[in-house]
């Protein structure tokens, strides 16, 4: 049953307007999902020993999930996740820039994971307090597959910062580049105003980058990194439809077999 | 014997012990690559916990691990009578039970 | 502990170890065990470790690809489980006396053999399926004969293994049907794939029985339970009837039951290919083995951390 439609809706939600700015959050974050976890299933093989290959592949399962979870509540009358998911061009996704991003190497994935999923972590710590429930239960749902994504990348980026001058400058590299992209997955989404207005979010994207800087900026120090100049001003754009040629790359791959056919089953 | 004289390497291969739940001990379900103890937990996790229900984890280092040879089996096994220590042996149970 | 297979037994334990194989006993990592014997289990399960990780390649090609999310998660999961068991193998086959590390390095250099099945492409979408079915089906029938071998370590993870090669046969045939009674294009699609891979599987068991002291050594130590003809002859009986039910064409026109004999003709394969490929001249070997080496190499600051991590720790 999507969010909207839950019984104690109408009193936090009131009016079409908030629940279109409801469901724009919540299209814009089963994008992030979808796109990181496109990203993540790319390693499945490759990765640098076997078992983090096998754990990385669980966490782009978890990440797909999650997109279809979210895809479901996002979704309008007649919409499915799979035509959310291989069905729009790349100007109507709504995730943060930083998912889009080719791979790179291993310090970048980690470092991209490290950032996102402590990022995920603030913002699904404020949706887990909403007065929606319905709204609430998903967000503590989601909570604890995220908590083994975050022990992999802590111990994960741990042990590259702290193994020797090669491995930390590579992941002091990796941050510079996607400080900023990461500042951005808190962009909000159109329409948050009024769901704060209405109170069914406790706190708004400005306030939960707030708290995601004060949470790991201490942790970054510790390990010896720096956080790059400038660590206030997101590069961004993505919850606007605004996207690198990646994302438009990414999705010419994704969508090709399912393209070849948009009637037929799968 | 230790299990290092087997294994290459046994400083960093971890044997996995699962518990399923609160009513099982932990079983060793086979081992993990990893550089410590603290990332063997978390690669474990996954490598032997994805399909299996699990409450628990623990890891211990293969160099850390002292096994009896198998050439001992046979002293593992008695071969005297040891049937003293098996009720099946004692029948007044039986008696007693029935004329109740 | 490296021992040249061709070393001689003392010849009271070989007598013994015989002895215990022939009563029913198995061989743990830390038991005496001929020089051959060990060398035999090694190359074997070396070589299915090898064949799981360049076993990933074709499949993983169709991870960005999948067309739904189902397909996706469900193919990560599959793929996944492939890695999964080569991390399972490699761990039995180290014990016999070679370091995970040193096995990958040969793999990656081209030094050591896997499946002719991985030197194959996959084309298409269907090839996924075709793969599921019947390469996974094909694996099934020798890793179930083997979970009678004779080295226990690995007659153990051969459980865990075909537990999950159940899961992908299963899933492959939810992929299969779904083309199979799909549109038009989608069963041409299927169809070419079988045609495609008719002969890799076909090829799959090894070369027809030959009888040599070496299959017979084989036999009696059970590091081979039945036979590439036996394995053959059980795939063809459970799969053959799967092509038919969904009226999908068997590639080998030559192929049919033949009741007086209890067993399928067909077509001979083109052994000089199955040999061709094993020697690493398959149409996708040198590819593969290049895109295993360029994350190799990419790879190695990696490993290089590590190892002084685990050094200071």
């Amino acid at each position: 049953m999507a969010l909207w439609a839950a019984p104690d809706a109408p009193a936090v939600l009131g009016d079409g307007a908030r629940r279109e700015a409801l469901r724009a959050m919540l299209l814009a974050w089963a994008d992030d999902e979808l796109i990181l976890g496109h990203r993540h299933s790319e390693w499945t093989g490759v990765a640098p020993d076997i078992e983090s290959d096998v754990a990385l592949s669980s966490i782009a399962q978890d990440e797909l999930g999650h997109a279809r979870l979210l895809y479901e509540q996002a979704a309008a009358e007649g919409q499915s996740p799979d035509r959310l998911a291989f069905g729009r061009r790349p100007e109507a996704f709504r995730n943060a820039t930083l998912v889009e991003r080719e791979n790179g190497d291993w310090a970048s994935t980690i470092v991209r994971i490290w950032l996102y999923d402590h990022a995920d972590a603030a913002r699904l710590a404020v949706l887990a307090d909403s007065p929606l429930g319905s709204f609430a239960a998903l967000a503590r749902t989601l909570g604890r597959e995220e908590k083994y994504h975050r022990l992999f990348a802590d111990a994960w980026l741990e042990r590259l910062a702290r193994a020797g001058d090669d491995s930390r400058g590579r992941v002091q590299a990796a941050l510079d580049a996607l400080w900023r992209e990461a500042l951005a997955v808190f962009e909000p989404s159109p329409g948050e105003e009024a769901l704060l207005a209405a109170g069914a979010l406790v706190a708004g994207a400005a306030e939960q980058a707030v708290r995601w800087a004060s949470a790991v900026v201490p942790r970054l120090e510790a390990l010896g990194l720096r956080v790059p100049p400038e660590r206030d001003v997101p590069v961004g754009g993505g919850r606007s439809g605004r996207h690198t040629p990646a994302l438009a790359a990414l999705l010419d791959e994704m969508t090709s077999v399912s393209r070849s056919d948009p009637e037929a089953r799968w | 014997m230790n299990l290092a004289e087997i294994t290459p390497g046994a400083d960093h291969v971890f044997a996995v012990f699962r518990q399923e739940t609160k009513a099982d001990t932990h079983v060793h379900v086979g081992d993990v690559h990893a550089p410590d103890a603290e990332m063997a937990l978390v690669l474990a996790k996954e490598q032997f916990a994805r399909r299996d229900p699990c409450v628990n984890l623990w890891v211990v280092r293969y160099a850390d691990i002292a096994a009896t040879p198998y050439g001992d089996a046979d002293m593992l096994e008695p071969s005297t009578d040891k049937s003293y220590r098996f009720g099946g042996s004692y029948r007044e149970q039986q008696r007693v039970y029935r004329r109740r | 502990m490296t021992v040249s297979p061709d070393a001689a037994d003392d010849p009271e334990q070989l007598a013994a170890f015989e002895a215990r194989l022939a009563a029913g006993d198995r061989v743990e990592a830390g038991e005496w065990m001929p020089a051959r014997y060990r060398a035999e289990c090694l190359r074997l399960i070396q070589m299915h470790a090898n064949s799981e990780l360049m076993g990933a390649l074709p499949e993983r090609e169709w991870i960005p690809r999948a067309p739904t999310l189902a397909r996706k998660m469900a193919l990560v999961a599959k793929v996944q489980d492939e890695i999964g068991h080569a991390q399972l193998l490699y761990r039995v086959a180290e014990d016999l006396g070679k370091p995970r590390a040193r096995m990958i390095e040969e793999l990656v250099a081209g030094a050591s053999k896997f499946h002719n099945v991985f030197h194959y492409p996959a084309e298409t979408w269907a090839d996924v399926a075709i793969i599921q079915v019947f390469v996974d089906g094909a694996a099934m029938q020798t890793q179930g004969s083997l979970r009678s071998c004779s080295y226990a370590p690995y007659a153990r993870v051969l459980k865990r293994i075909c537990y999950e090669e159940d899961f992908h046969i299963r899933l492959g045939l939810d992929t299969f049907r779904a083309l199979a009674e799909g549109t038009a294009a989608q069963r041409a699609m299927l169809q070419d794939a079988l045609d495609r891979w008719w002969q890799p599987i076909m090829h799959f068991f090894g070369p027809r029985d030959q009888a040599s002291p070496h299959l017979e050594t084989m036999i009696r130590w059970r590091i081979k339970v039945k036979t590439n003809d036996e394995l053959r002859q059980q795939f063809l009986r459970q799969f053959v009837p799967v092509i038919q039910e969904y009226g999908l064409r068997v590639p080998d026109p030559e192929l049919r039951w033949d009741e007086a004999a209890g067993q399928y003709r067909y077509a001979e394969p083109d052994w000089e290919e199955f040999r061709r490929v094993t020697r690493g001249e398959g149409p996708r070997t040198k590819a593969r083995l290049a895109l295993r080496q360029h994350y190799h190499a990419q790879h190695r600051w990696v490993r290089e951390a590590v190892a002084r991590w685990h050094l200071a720790a």
